[in-house]
C-alpha cells in the first residue's frame, strides 16, 4: 500500500521567498489498484512522486510505502518501490542485461541472481533481441521496455509510473499498458502519472487531479464523471480549475 | 559499509568509464603518446638549438679597428684547453676561427639591437707590449636573457681567461716562480644528483598535474554526467545508501587517475631511458643525469594518497555541478587552486619541514620531488605528508558524501545551491553528520598546526608564552567553534559534545583509567624505541620545555597542560566526532577513527602510538558513558601526572619507581597494577548506557 499523509513541500525561490509546490497532499493507494495521479505540468506531481520515493524530503507530512515511513526508513522503501520516470535514464554504454544485472545487484542479489533475474525480465518483455546490444544503441521503444524491466528488478510490490508511455510507437505503447493491467492483477499498488488523460480512463481504478499542489478531486472515473457531468477527464479537469474549490471526495 | 555493492558499484562504473573514448583519450592516449613525444620533441628542439648557438659563428661589437686588431692579436695565442687526463682537448675550436667583428657607434644600442652578439670596449691598456706586465681592463657588454648574448660573452670571456691563464704561467716560469706558489686551492666538484636538475624539477609537477587531469573526466562523468543523462536518479532510487555510491565511485576516479599517473610515469621513464631523453638533456644542462629506477615505484605510492584527495575533491565539487559544462566552470579554480601550492613547493630551496610537511598538494610535490632527487628523507617527514594528504582526503570525500545526492543539488536551481548553507533551510537534528564532523576535524588539521608553528615562530621558544596561548586558542578551536558549527547546522549540542552527566560507575573507570594510563603510554614509548628511537636531537628540543615545567607554579601548568586540553579535545575528538560516527552504530571502527584522529593531532610520529592507545581508552570510556566527563577526569589525570613528575621526580619513588633508572620500561609491579586498573575500567564500564534521549 501507498499512502501519502498531508505531504507539503516548499522550495527557496531566487529572491528568497518560498514556493509551496505540494500542499497538503493526502491519498492512498490499494493493494491491486492503479491511481492516476493527473494534473497540468507544473502541478507538483514529480515532486509529489519523489516525495514518496525519498529522493525529496518532504517539509511536512509523511509517506509510507508497503508499511515503511519513507523518511525514517528510506533504504526499506526503495527496496520495496520500482520508480520510473522520464528523468530515469539508462546507462548508454552497458548493454540491456548488464543493466539489468547490475540493478540487480544493488538491490542485493547475487551475480547469479541477478543473472536469472535479467533472464527472466529479458523474457517477459520481448528483449532477446537486443538484450546484448548497449543501451545508447537502442530505439526509444526499446529503451522504456528495458528501464521498466529495470523497475522490477526487485519485483516490488508498489510501483511508481512517471509517463511510461511517454515517446513509445502503438505496439510498444500497447506492451507498457498491458504491463500495467498485468502488474495491477499481480495485487501491486501503482501509481500512474500521464498526460494521455484517455490512459487514465482506461486503465486507472482511482483518480486524482492535482493543480498548483493541491488535490482538487479524487474518486473513480464514474464518480469523478458523475460529479462533474462532464464525460470526458480532460473536460472533467478543465471544469473544476474553473470551479475550484470543488470537493468531490 | 557493503563491500560487495561498492565493489558492484566499482566494476560498474570503471568498465562504463573505460568503454568511453574520451577517458580512453585523456587516461591512455594522451600519457602514453602525446607527453612523450611532446617531451622528445620540445627537449630535441631545445637542444638542436642550444647546440646551434654554441658552435656558430659569434659577432664582437666594437668601437674602432684598433680595438679589433688588438683583440684579434690576443685572440690568435689561444693555448688549446686540456681535459681530465692532461691531454690536448679533441674537440675544441679556438674562437678565432668563429668570430667575426663589426665596428659600431653604440655597444649598448648594437647589442640590444641584436647586431651583435655582444660588445667589448678596451677600457685601458697598461704597459702595452711588456710581457710580464701588459694588462687589458675590457667592458663587456651582454644581455643575458638573450641566450646568443649570453653565449657570445661567455666564449669570449672563456678565450681571453685560457689566454690569461697561458700568459700567467709564461710570467711565472720568466720569474722561475712554480704555479702552485699563487693557487693555494684546488678544487674537484662531484654532482650527487641523482636525477636531473631539469627532470627533478618538471616531473614532481607533471605527475601532479597529470594524475588531476586524470581524475578531472571520471569525476565529471560519475557526478554531473550521470545527472545530465538522468541515471543518477535512477541510481538514487535504488537501496544503497549515499556514502557506498560515493565510494564506489571515488575509487573509480582514483583508480583512473592512478593509471593515469602510472602510465605517464611509465612513458616518462621509457623515453628517459630508451628515447635517448638523457643524452639531449645532458647536452643542454650538465647536471640533467639520470631518472633514478628504484626511485619509481615509491614516488607511485608516495602518489596515492595525492590521487586519493584529487578525487575526492573533484568528486565533491562536481558534485555540485548539474551539467558537464557546468562542472568544467567549476573545476578550473580548483585545478588553479591545487597547482598554485604545487608551484610554491617547487621553487628552488624549498625544503620539506615545517609549514610545508602539512602543505596541501605542496607536501606532495616536495616528497616526490626529494624522493627522485636521492634526498635522505626522515621517517616522520614521509608519515607526515602521507598522514596529512590522507586526513584531507578523508575531508573531501565526507563533502562528497554530504553533497552527493543531496535534492538541493539534484532538482533545483540556484537558490536552492544557495540553501545548502542557509541555516533557514537546514532540518534540525541530534548528531552531526559523519561528513560535517570529519570536514571539520581534516580543515581543523593544518589550522592547528599553522598556529602551533606560528606560536613557536613568534615566541621563539619562549615556553611559557607557547603554552599560555595555546590555552587560550585551544578552546576556540576544539570547543567554540565546533560549537558554533552545530549550532548553525541545527545540531543538539549537549548529546553532540556529550556534554551529559555520566552514572558513577563510569567515573570510577574515568578515575582508574587516569591512575594507570600514563604506565601504559610509558610502556608504549619505552617499547617503541626499539623500532623508531626519539632522536637526540628532538629530546634536546624538548629540555627548555622541560625546564620550564620546573618554573612555572604548578596550578597554571595543571591549567595549561592537564585542564584545558582534557576538556576542550574530549568535546572535539569524543564528543562531535565519536558522536557523528555513533550514528554509523560500528563502535569499534568509531573508537579507532576517532583514536587516529586524536593521534594524528599531535603531530609528532613518535606520539602517534602513545596518542592512539590513549585516544582508544578515552573514546572507549564515552562511547559507553555516551558523556565525555569521566574522559576528563583521566585525561586530566594522565597529563596531571607528566606535570606532577616533572615538578617532583622525586613522587614517582613512592611507587617504587627509580627516577634516576636507564631502563625505559616501568617496574613489573606497577605494570601489572596498571593493567589490572584498565581491565578493571572497562569491566565496570562494559555495560554501555542506553541513550536517554531515544527512551523518552
Amino acid at each position: 500500500m501507498i499512502l501519502a499523509d498531508n505531504l507539503t513541500k516548499s522550495f527557496p525561490t531566487p529572491d528568497g521567498a518560498e514556493k509551496q509546490a505540494v500542499a497538503g497532499l493526502s491519498f492512498a493507494v490499494e493493494p491491486g489498484q492503479i491511481y492516476g495521479l493527473l494534473g497540468p505540468n507544473g502541478a507538483g506531481k514529480t515532486t509529489t512522486l519523489r516525495m514518496l520515493c525519498g529522493l525529496v524530503t518532504p517539509t511536512s507530512g509523511r509517506a509510507v510505502i508497503a508499511d515503511h515511513d519513507v523518511q525514517t526508513d528510506a533504504l526499506a522503501v526503495k527496496r520495496v518501490l520500482g520508480f520510473l520516470t522520464a528523468n530515469t535514464g539508462l546507462y548508454q554504454r552497458l548493454s540491456v542485461r548488464d543493466v539489468l544485472v547490475y540493478f540487480g545487484k544493488l538491490h542485493g542479489m547475487t551475480a547469479a541472481q541477478a543473472r536469472d533475474r535479467a533472464d527472466i525480465l529479458i523474457d517477459t518483455f520481448d528483449m532477446a533481441d537486443f538484450a546484448i546490444l548497449r543501451c545508447g544503441s537502442l530505439s526509444t521503444g526499446q529503451k522504456q521496455r528495458c528501464n521498466i524491466a529495470r523497475a522490477l528488478v526487485a519485483n516490488p510490490p508498489a510501483l511508481i509510473l512517471d509517463e511510461p508511455t511517454l515517446g513509445l510507437d502503438v505496439l510498444s505503447n500497447r506492451v507498457m499498458l498491458n504491463f500495467v493491467r498485468y502488474q495491477r492483477d499481480a495485487g501491486k499498488s501503482i501509481i500512474l502519472s500521464t498526460h494521455y488523460l484517455d490512459e487514465a480512463e482506461t486503465l486507472c481504478d482511482r483518480i486524482g487531479l492535482i493543480h498548483q499542489g493541491r488535490l482538487i478531486a479524487e474518486g473513480s472515473f464514474p464518480e469523478l464523471q458523475k460529479q462533474s457531468g462532464e464525460q470526458r477527464l480532460s473536460d472533467i479537469f478543465l471544469k473544476l480549475i474553473h470551479e475550484e474549490p470543488v470537493h468531490i471526495v | 559499509m557493503n563491500f560487495t555493492r561498492i565493489k558492484t558499484i566499482y566494476f560498474k562504473e570503471l568498465v562504463d568509464l573505460l568503454r568511453d573514448r574520451r577517458t580512453v583519450i585523456a587516461t591512455i592516449i594522451v600519457p602514453v603518446v602525446l607527453y612523450p613525444m611532446l617531451m622528445l620533441f620540445s627537449v630535441q628542439a631545445a637542444s638542436v638549438q642550444t647546440g646551434k648557438v654554441a658552435v656558430e659563428q659569434i659577432t664582437l661589437g666594437v668601437t674602432s679597428r684598433d680595438d679589433q686588431n688588438t683583440i684579434l692579436k690576443l685572440l690568435a695565442n689561444e693555448p688549446t684547453p686540456k681535459d681530465d687526463d692532461g691531454k690536448p682537448a679533441k674537440d675544441f675550436t679556438p674562437l678565432i676561427s668563429s668570430v667575426q667583428f663589426r665596428i659600431v657607434d653604440d655597444l649598448k644600442d648594437a647589442v640590444q639591437t641584436h647586431q651583435v652578439g655582444c660588445g667589448v670596449e678596451i677600457l685601458k691598456v697598461e704597459n702595452p707590449n711588456d710581457p710580464l706586465h701588459e694588462q687589458f681592463t675590457f667592458e663587456i657588454f651582454v644581455q643575458p636573457d638573450q641566450i646568443r648574448s649570453r653565449l657570445a660573452a661567455n666564449r669570449f670571456e672563456n678565450a681571453l681567461t685560457r689566454i690569461g691563464q697561458s700568459r700567467i704561467n709564461q710570467r711565472l716560469e720568466t720569474l722561475d716562480v712554480k704555479r702552485d706558489v699563487i693557487d693555494p686551492f684546488f678544487f674537484k666538484q662531484t654532482n650527487l644528483t641523482t636525477s636531473g636538475s631539469l627532470l627533478g624539477l618538471i616531473l614532481p609537477l607533471l605527475l601532479v598535474l597529470i594524475t588531476l587531469t586524470s581524475a578531472i573526466y571520471p569525476a565529471i562523468d560519475l557526478t554531473a554526467g550521470e545527472r545530465e543523462r538522468g541515471t543518477l536518479e535512477t541510481l538514487l532510487v535504488c537501496p544503497v545508501p549515499a556514502g557506498e555510491l560515493v565510494a564506489g565511485k571515488f575509487l573509480t576516479v582514483v583508480t583512473i587517475a592512478l593509471m593515469g599517473a602510472m602510465l605517464n610515469l611509465g612513458s616518462v621513464a621509457a623515453t628517459v631511458y630508451f628515447g635517448g631523453l638523457t643524452d639531449m638533456l645532458g647536452a643542454m644542462d650538465q647536471n640533467a643525469g639520470d631518472l633514478p629506477l628504484s626511485a619509481i615505484p615509491i614516488v607511485l605510492i608516495a602518489l596515492v594518497p595525492f590521487a586519493v584527495l584529487t578525487s575526492a575533491i573533484l568528486l565533491a565539487v562536481c558534485g555540485f555541478a548539474r551539467s558537464f559544462k557546468e562542472a568544467q566552470n567549476y573545476i578550473t579554480p580548483v585545478i588553479l587552486a591545487t597547482l598554485m601550492p604545487g608551484m610554491i613547493a617547487n621553487l628552488p630551496g624549498t625544503q620539506l619541514q615545517g609549514p610545508m610537511l602539512v602543505l596541501p598538494v605542496g607536501n606532495m610535490v616536495l616528497l616526490v620531488r626529494d624522493l627522485l632527487s636521492g634526498t635522505q628523507l626522515a621517517g616522520f617527514q614521509i608519515m607526515m605528508v602521507l598522514l596529512s594528504t590522507s586526513l584531507y582526503a578523508g575531508g573531501a570525500v565526507a563533502l562528497a558524501t554530504q553533497m552527493f545526492g543531496r535534492e538541493a543539488v539534484m532538482f533545483s536551481d540556484n537558490a536552492s545551491i544557495k540553501s545548502l548553507l542557509s541555516r533557514r533551510m537546514i532540518r534540525a537534528g541530534k548528531y552531526p553528520s559523519v561528513g560535517l564532523a570529519c570536514l571539520y576535524v581534516a580543515i581543523l588539521f593544518p589550522v592547528w598546526f599553522y598556529v602551533q608553528n606560528l606560536l613557536q615562530r613568534h615566541f621563539s621558544h619562549d615556553f611559557a608564552n607557547v603554552l599560555r596561548y595555546t590555552a587560550v586558542l585551544m578552546p576556540v578551536f576544539f570547543a567554540i567553534l565546533p560549537a558554533l558549527m552545530l549550532w548553525y547546522f541545527k545540531r543538539e549540542l549537549k548529546p553532540t559534545l556529550a556534554l551529559e552527566k555520566a552514572p558513577p560507575q563510569y567515573w570510577l573507570s574515568g578515575l582508574l583509567l587516569g591512575l594507570s594510563m600514563w604506565v601504559i603510554g610509558a610502556e608504549v614509548i619505552a617499547f617503541q624505541e626499539y623500532v623508531l628511537p626519539i632522536p637526540k636531537a628532538l629530546i634536546e628540543q624538548q629540555a627548555p620545555m622541560e625546564a620550564l615545567m620546573k618554573e612555572q607554579p604548578l596550578w597554571w601548568l595543571l591549567l595549561v597542560i592537564a585542564v584545558v586540553p582534557a576538556v576542550v579535545e574530549e568535546m572535539c575528538f569524543r564528543g562531535m566526532l565519536l558522536s557523528s560516527l555513533r550514528t554509523n552504530g560500528k563502535r569499534w571502527l568509531a573508537l579507532l577513527v576517532t583514536a587516529a584522529a586524536f593521534s594524528m593531532f599531535h603531530f609528532l610520529v613518535y606520539r602517534l602510538a602513545i596518542t592512539f592507545v590513549l585516544g582508544l581508552f578515552l573514546a572507549y570510556l564515552c562511547w559507553q558513558s555516551r558523556s565525555i566527563w569521566p574522559g576528563v577526569l583521566a585525561h586530566f589525570m594522565n597529563n596531571g601526572f607528566a606535570v606532577i613528575r616533572a615538578q617532583y621526580p622525586d613522587f614517582i619513588k613512592l611507587l617504587g619507581i627509580d627516577p634516576t633508572s636507564e631502563s625505559n620500561h616501568m617496574p613489573i609491579h606497577v605494570v601489572v597494577i596498571a593493567v589490572v586498573m584498565i581491565a578493571a575500567a572497562l569491566w565496570i564500564s562494559r555495560k554501555p548506557r542506553p541513550d536517554l534521549n531515544r527512551i523518552i
